[in-house]
């Protein structure tokens, strides 16, 4: 039998979370039909950006609050969002993949990787766009920080008096990097 | 022009460090102070709110993005040098970076505070180059003392800080007044394996505190000593112009002096300065103090050409402007094969020193330092450029900033006349008056340094195991400039006498690294603020 993919077992869970978040309508990733240009998106399209983040950050708790602002930012620096997020999703859907890595090894076309690039770029950097239109969404919580939690510090955001001196060990482990000594 | 003329024992030009300092301890004597800022006043909580909402962070770990913004306000009488406003004309670019705010440019320095070493005053008796200065480090240590206490000092009691691993070095009277931060991870790793090869760590003294002191809490490892703490555990000059207000002292802000005027005594009469609507108003005092920064100062003396002092004021000699100086530098970056884990509490603290040997009289003394400026953001920017995606983004954003030592070294630099401060004649603020027109030039003795300073980073990849991935011998500006209105006992060379007073003016007074005979590779503000105290000191004997 054919394992049910991660990205459909997402918008499973998210679907329930719409339910939780107040009845949402569950959009059968709606972006497939994208609109004209909008500053009030649907609720269901930032649910299905939402969906579409963690897939593509491999994260499961990404914040609703951001997926609006990183989804309404973009949408203002790219014209054809919708369109490109649809073609993302509907690649990712037939590939039948369950994780962004096996999505990233199954070969991406170039545009859905490129679409790709510019919502990981967002989350990680908590920044949309390029200079001068370089926009700010996010500082503490930009995913780049993750990587190196309890080992570095956000700037600007100490961990207290004094506070260091120990081997610095990241929380989040992950095969391949080097750990001698 | 104002009918109102303001008046003061002693009016000051400039609230950084050097001038809120002199200006706090006139005004605790009981002397009637007033001083000039050309900037706003800022508030801490503003300039960490502006930075943390900023797409873009300043920071010293890029050098590149130094152009491309800052925390802090650029308005149209006071412009940021974080744009275009220094006009640069020689073949090395001198990007130094100032702030003009009150509190003046220590709000986003390092806050390394170092002594000069005893040999550091000498390098022409010593090795034929450059410049004596006319004071040696006897008569500046009572004031090194009291500047550590004014500014709160944390250091290391009893190491040889010329970096040769000898007796304690230069002579202390007094302990620090506050301990060293706690060693992170990576300098104790660094200390232990470039000890093996011979190297002698230094660690750094700086204005962290390390326990309350004075209005400061103790440094909470933000990680964030440039552009701002954002806890004001770092000392910086707003904290003395508190003081100096607390007192009695008037600071007004967003007044830009631009002339001085002399009489046919020499002494001077008065100041005007603009504020930010174009009006102009007066001020007379008995004893004036520039205090206006290294490119600021001379520019200001320049611009106040007069009857008596046709070629500006002080500027008899012609020097005014000239000499200037940096600890101008190259950077190394290292990819080590044992994780490092630079970025774990404040900003810098591990050196290598190389101030003294006969190799001055051929290169230009040194120091290596690390920096410790966590580096995630320009890494994982440069991932995302270069398409890194997956877990593979993650990993590699762990494995840069863990593996990837950033080396930088600071070298002296020779004072040398043709290296100027000027004013343009094509570009002017909104106040109408001249932009700074910097020239600057780099000689064979700095080269010779960076070579010497090269073999050492060399031998440090054998002893850390590790690959030179990247290397910049462009000429790095620190933010150390000196030098342009120099220090001496000719008045036909010099600018200042040893007491810091303009040879050609008996009432003024010019505080700040600009008085310095040498630049040395250190950094200068230690020696500023103690050279602002001696000033007091004597002021205080004449007003």
């Amino acid at each position: 039998m054919k394992q049910q993919s991660l990205f459909a077992t997402a918008v499973c869970q998210v679907s329930r979370r719409r339910l939780l978040l107040g009845g949402l309508a569950f959009g059968s990733m709606g972006l497939l039909a994208p609109r004209g240009l909008t500053n009030t998106p649907k609720a269901s399209d930032v649910t299905d950006f939402l969906i579409l983040s963690e897939f593509l950050t491999g994260r499961k708790t990404l914040s609703v609050t951001l997926a609006r602002r990183y989804y309404l930012g973009l949408q203002d620096q790219f014209p054809d969002l919708a369109v490109r997020i649809a073609n993302l999703s509907r690649e990712i859907h037939a590939s039948g993949v369950q994780t962004m890595d096996d999505y990233l090894s199954h070969g991406p076309s170039p545009e859905a990787r490129n679409t790709a690039t510019t919502i990981v770029s967002a989350w990680y950097l908590g920044v949309i766009g390029q200079n001068p239109k370089k926009q700010m969404i996010a500082y503490s919580d930009a995913l780049m920080f993750q990587a190196v939690a309890g080992a570095l510090v956000v700037p600007s955001y100490g961990a207290g008096p004094l506070a260091w001196g120990n081997r610095p060990e990241p929380y989040m482990m992950l095969k391949g990097v080097s750990d001698e000594q | 022009m104002s009918s109102e003329t303001l008046h003061a024992d002693v009016v000051i030009v400039g609230s950084g460090v050097c001038g809120a300092l002199i200006g706090a301890q006139l005004a605790k004597a009981g002397k009637s102070v007033l001083i000039l800022e050309a900037g706003p006043r800022v508030k801490r909580r503003d300039i960490v709110e502006t930075y943390r909402d900023a797409p873009v962070k300043l920071s010293l770990a890029n050098m590149k993005l130094q152009g491309a913004g800052s925390p802090f306000p650029s308005l149209p009488h006071a412009p940021s040098t974080y744009g275009d406003y220094l006009e640069q004309n020689g073949p090395v670019k001198y990007n130094t970076s100032y702030l003009r705010v009150v509190g003046g440019t220590t709000w986003h320095f390092g806050s390394a505070l170092w002594r000069l070493l005893p040999s550091e005053f000498k390098l022409n008796s010593l090795y034929g180059r450059g410049r004596d200065w006319p004071i040696g480090y006897d008569d500046l240590e009572k004031y090194y003392d009291l500047a550590e206490l004014e500014l709160g000092v944390s250091g290391t009691d009893d190491q040889d800080e010329s970096g040769a691993g000898g007796n304690p070095s230069p002579p202390r009277t007094a302990p620090y007044p506050m301990k060293q931060v706690p060693l992170t991870y990576m300098f104790k790793t660094l200390a232990e394996k470039l000890s093996a090869g011979g190297y002698h760590p230094v660690w750094e003294p700086h204005g962290r505190a390390t326990r309350p002191y004075n209005q400061r809490p103790v440094c909470a490892g933000n990680n964030n000593c440039n552009p701002i703490c954002p806890i004001g555990a770092k000392y910086d000059g707003s904290m003395h112009c508190d003081i100096a207000e607390s007192r009695g002292a008037t600071i007004i802000p967003n007044a830009v002096v631009y002339r001085l005027e002399d009489d046919d005594t020499g002494r001077i009469q008065a100041l005007w300065f603009k504020r930010p609507d174009g009006s102009e108003h007066k001020v007379t005092a008995k004893v004036f103090v520039v205090a206006a920064h290294t490119i600021e100062t001379p520019k200001l003396l320049l611009m106040s050409k007069t009857r008596h002092s046709p070629n500006g004021i002080a500027n008899s000699s012609d020097m005014v402007g000239r000499n200037l100086m940096d600890t101008t530098g190259i950077s190394v970056t290292m990819k080590t094969r044992d994780p490092m884990w630079p970025g774990q509490g404040p900003t810098e603290l591990l050196v290598f020193n190389k101030r003294e040997g006969d190799f001055r009289r051929n290169a230009a003394q040194y120091k290596i330092k690390v920096r410790n400026t966590t580096p995630v953001s320009q890494y994982a920017a440069t991932l995302l450029e270069q398409g890194v995606l997956g877990t593979e983004l993650d990993r590699k954003i762990q494995e840069l900033s863990a593996h990837t030592l950033a080396w930088a070294v600071d070298f002296e630099v020779l004072p040398d006349p043709a290296n100027r401060v000027t004013l343009s004649t094509k570009k002017f603020d909104a106040l109408g008056l001249p932009v700074p027109s910097l020239y600057y030039n780099l000689d064979d003795y700095w080269h010779a340094g960076t070579e010497l300073a090269m073999q050492d980073l060399n031998n440090f990849t054998q002893l850390l195991d590790a690959d030179i991935i990247k290397k910049n011998m462009k000429f790095e500006n620190r933010q150390h400039p000196s030098g342009t209105t120099i220090m001496g006992d000719n008045p036909k060379d010099s600018v200042v006498n040893r007491d810091c007073r303009a040879h050609d003016h008996p009432n003024l007074y010019i505080a700040g690294t600009s008085v310095m005979s040498a630049s040395t590779c250190m950094n200068p503000t230690l020696t500023a603020a103690a050279l602002s105290l001696r000033i007091a000191e004597r002021i205080q004997g004449e007003v």
